[in-house]
C-alpha cells in the first residue's frame, strides 16, 4: 500500500501535468498507429498492384451475343483457376469498338461502315481481364484460354504498374519517415516524463535499497507512475481509434483502391495500442529507477 | 560479526594521510556486543557508520560483516546483509506523505520478514506506544517535530527485527528524560541478542551505562574494553 500511495506522488502533487502527459501521449501513440495503418495497407495495395496483369482475349468472328456471353464465361472461370486474385472482366463489342473508332478515327469507322458485313468482321471483340497471377502461372493460363472454342488470339501484359510503382514507394517512405519521427518524439515525451517522475520519487529507492529490498522493488513506485500514465494515455488512444480513426480509415478503404479495409486492425489493434503505452511506462519507470540507484 | 582489517576512508581530492577520515581501524565485534562509538564533531563517526550499512566502502582495508569482505559480495548476498541491519540515521528523511505508520511498516516490509500482516503492525503498534507516538500513528511525516521522526526513525529501525543495530546520535534530538527512554529500549535489544553500536557525542550517556567504547580522534581508534568505573 505505501509503495502504490508513493507512485500516485506526481499525480497528487501535478495531477495537471500528469493528465496533459497522459494526452499528449495517446496522441502521439494514435499517429504512429495510424502512420502505420496506413503503410501497411499501402504496401499490400502495391503488391496488388505490382502483381496485377492483363490479359486481352480476342475473340474469333462469328457468333452472336449470347455465345459471346458463353466464351466470356469459360475464359474467367478458367483464368479464375489459375489466378491469385478475383478475374475482373470487361467484353469490348463490335459496337463498342466502332464507337471507339467513331470518335477517335473518323476516317476509318467511314471505311469499316462502308465495307458493311465484311468490314464488321474485320472489327474485333475482345475481353479485357486483369488479375495476379503467381510467377509463371500467367503462361500456364494463356495456354488453356488459347483452347477455349471461340477464342482467336490472346495477348498478356506483365505489371502495368511499372510507372505507379517508384510512386507508391516514394510515399510509403515518405510515411516511414514521418512514424519515425512521431515514435522519436513519443520516446522523448516518456523520457522527459520518467525524469520528472524520478525527480518527484527521489529520496525512495536509496532507503528501499539500503534496507535490502529488491532492485524491482526499489524501481516498484517508479514503474507504477510510468503506468499511471501509459494506462490512461493507452486507453484515450484505444478509445480514439475506435471511435474516430477506425472509421475514418475505413472510409477510405471502401472510396479508394489505394487502401485496404483488411489491412485495419480492429480489436487487435485497440489492445495492441494499450499494451504498448502500458509498457512505454513500465519501462520508463525502469529505467529512470535504474538511473537513480 | 563486524570485522575492520586496516580500514581507511578518505575523499576523493585529499589523499594525503593528514586528511584521512578514518585511518587504519582495527576492530573485532562479536554478535550480542555493545559498542559506544564516541568522538567530537567531524571525528567520522557517522562516516565509520555509513560503511558499517554499507552505504559507502572503505577507501583501503578490508571490512567484513558477517563473515562476508563487503568488497567482494554478490548483490543478492549484500541484500540479505542489509536485511540484517537496521541504521538510525543522524539526518533523519522520512517519507513525508505516507503517515508515521506507512513509513515504519514499509521499512519492516523491505526486510521481507513474512511475520503475517497481524503480528508485524502488533509490533509496530507496541513499538509507537514505547516510543510515545501512538498519537500520531496516522498522521503524515510531514507534520512531526524533529525529536518525533527521530523516534519515527528508531521504530524502524526496531521493527525491522535486524541483527545489528547502527545508531547515529539516537539522541541527538530529543529531550534528557526520552534520551533515557531511547537508550532503555536499545540496551533491552542488545539483551535480546541484537549487537548494537551507537555513536554519540552525549559522555553523560556513556558514563552512565558503562559498556565497551571506540574513541575515535584525529582518524584513529582507541578501544577501551573494560567496564570499570569512568576515567574521563
Ligand atoms: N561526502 C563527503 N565528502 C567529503 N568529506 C566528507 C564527506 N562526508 C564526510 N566528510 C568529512 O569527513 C569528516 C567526518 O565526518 P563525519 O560526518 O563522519 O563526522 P561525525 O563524527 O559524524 O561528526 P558529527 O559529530 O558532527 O556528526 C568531516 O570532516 C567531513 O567533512
Ligand atoms: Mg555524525
Amino acid at each position: 500500500m505505501p509503495i502504490l500511495k508513493l507512485s500516485l506522488r506526481a499525480w497528487r502533487a501535478s495531477p495537471g501535468s500528469q493528465v496533459g502527459a497522459s494526452l499528449i501521449s495517446s496522441a502521439l501513440l494514435l499517429c504512429v498507429a495510424l502512420l502505420l495503418c496506413l503503410e501497411l495497407s499501402i504496401q499490400s495495395a502495391r503488391g496488388r498492384v505490382e502483381r496485377e496483369n492483363r490479359v486481352t482475349v480476342f475473340l474469333a468472328p462469328g457468333g452472336g451475343p449470347d455465345s459471346e456471353m458463353q466464351v466470356t464465361d469459360r475464359i474467367v472461370q478458367s483464368l479464375g483457376a489459375h489466378a491469385e486474385t478475383p478475374v475482373h472482366s470487361k467484353f469490348v463489342s463490335i459496337a463498342d469498338t466502332m464507337a471507339f473508332l467513331r470518335e477517335k478515327h473518323p476516317e476509318l469507322h467511314a471505311e469499316l461502315r462502308d465495307l458493311g458485313q465484311e468490314g464488321e468482321a474485320l472489327v474485333p471483340r475482345a475481353v479485357h481481364l486483369t488479375a495476379s497471377f503467381d510467377e509463371g502461372r500467367l503462361g500456364e493460363a494463356v495456354s488453356q484460354v488459347k483452347k477455349i472454342q471461340g477464342v482467336d488470339s490472346v495477348d498478356s501484359t506483365e505489371s502495368r504498374a511499372a510507372a505507379v510503382g517508384p510512386a507508391i514507394r516514394g510515399l510509403q517512405w515518405l510515411l516511414r519517415l514521418l512514424t519515425l519521427g512521431v515514435v522519436a518524439a513519443w520516446i522523448l515525451g516518456w523520457m522527459a516524463l520518467a525524469r520528472s517522475h524520478a525527480a518527484s520519487l527521489s529520496g525512495i529507492a536509496g532507503p528501499l535499497r539500503l534496507w535490502g529490498a529488491g532492485p524491482w522493488t526499489a524501481r516498484a513506485p517508479g514503474i507504477l507512475a510510468g503506468l499511471w500514465v501509459g494506462l490512461p494515455a493507452g486507453a484515450i488512444a484505444a478509445v480514439a481509434y475506435a471511435f474516430l480513426a477506425r472509421p475514418a480509415l475505413q472510409k477510405l478503404a471502401t472510396s479508394s483502391a489505394l487502401f485496404e479495409a483488411s489491412a485495419i486492425p480492429g480489436v487487435s489493434g485497440v489492445l495492441v495500442l494499450v499494451m504498448t503505452s502500458a509498457v512505454a511506462g513500465i519501462a520508463s519507470g525502469a529505467l529512470s529507477g535504474s538511473a537513480e540507484a | 560479526m563486524i570485522t575492520l582489517r586496516q580500514v581507511s576512508r578518505w575523499y576523493p581530492g585529499s589523499t594525503t594521510d593528514r586528511s584521512r577520515v578514518l585511518d587504519q581501524l582495527e576492530l573485532d565485534l562479536k554478535k550480542g556486543e555493545f559498542l559506544y562509538v564516541i568522538g567530537g564533531t567531524g571525528a567520522g563517526k557517522t562516516t565509520l557508520l555509513r560503511m558499517l550499512a554499507t552505504e559507502e566502502l572503505p577507501s583501503s582495508g578490508t571490512l567484513s560483516l558477517f563473515g562476508y569482505d563487503l568488497s567482494a559480495v554478490s548483490p543478492s548476498t549484500l541484500r540479505t546483509i542489509r536485511r540484517s541491519i537496521s541504521t538510525i540515521p543522524q539526518r533523519v528523511q522520512l517519507l513525508s506523505d505516507l503517515t508515521v505508520f506507512e513509513n515504519i511498516s514499509m521499512a519492516a516490509r523491505a526486510a521481507g520478514s513474512r511475520a503475517s500482516g497481524r503480528d508485524s503492525r502488533d509490533r509496530i503498534f507496541e513499538l509507537l506506544e514505547k516510543l510515545g507516538l501512538s498519537a500520531k500513528r496516522d498522521r503524515p511525516a510531514s507534520e512531526l517535530s524533529g525529536g518525533e521522526a527521530q523516534r519515527v526513525a528508531i521504530a524502524q529501525a526496531l521493527a525491522r527485527k535486524p541483527e545489528l543495530i547502527l545508531a547515529d546520535e539516537p539522541t541527538g534530538a530529543q529531550d534528557p528524560d526520552s534520551a533515557w527512554g531511547i537508550l532503555d529500549l536499545l540496551l533491552r535489544e542488545n539483551l535480546s541478542g541484537t549487537t548494537v553500536m551507537i555513536a554519540t557525542h552525549d559522555r553523560e550517556m556513556v558514563r552512565r551505562v558503562r559498556k565497551k567504547t571506540a574513541f575515535l580522534k584525529n582518524g584513529r581508534m582507541q578501544l577501551h574494553v573494560e567496564e570499570g568505573p569512568c576515567r574521563f
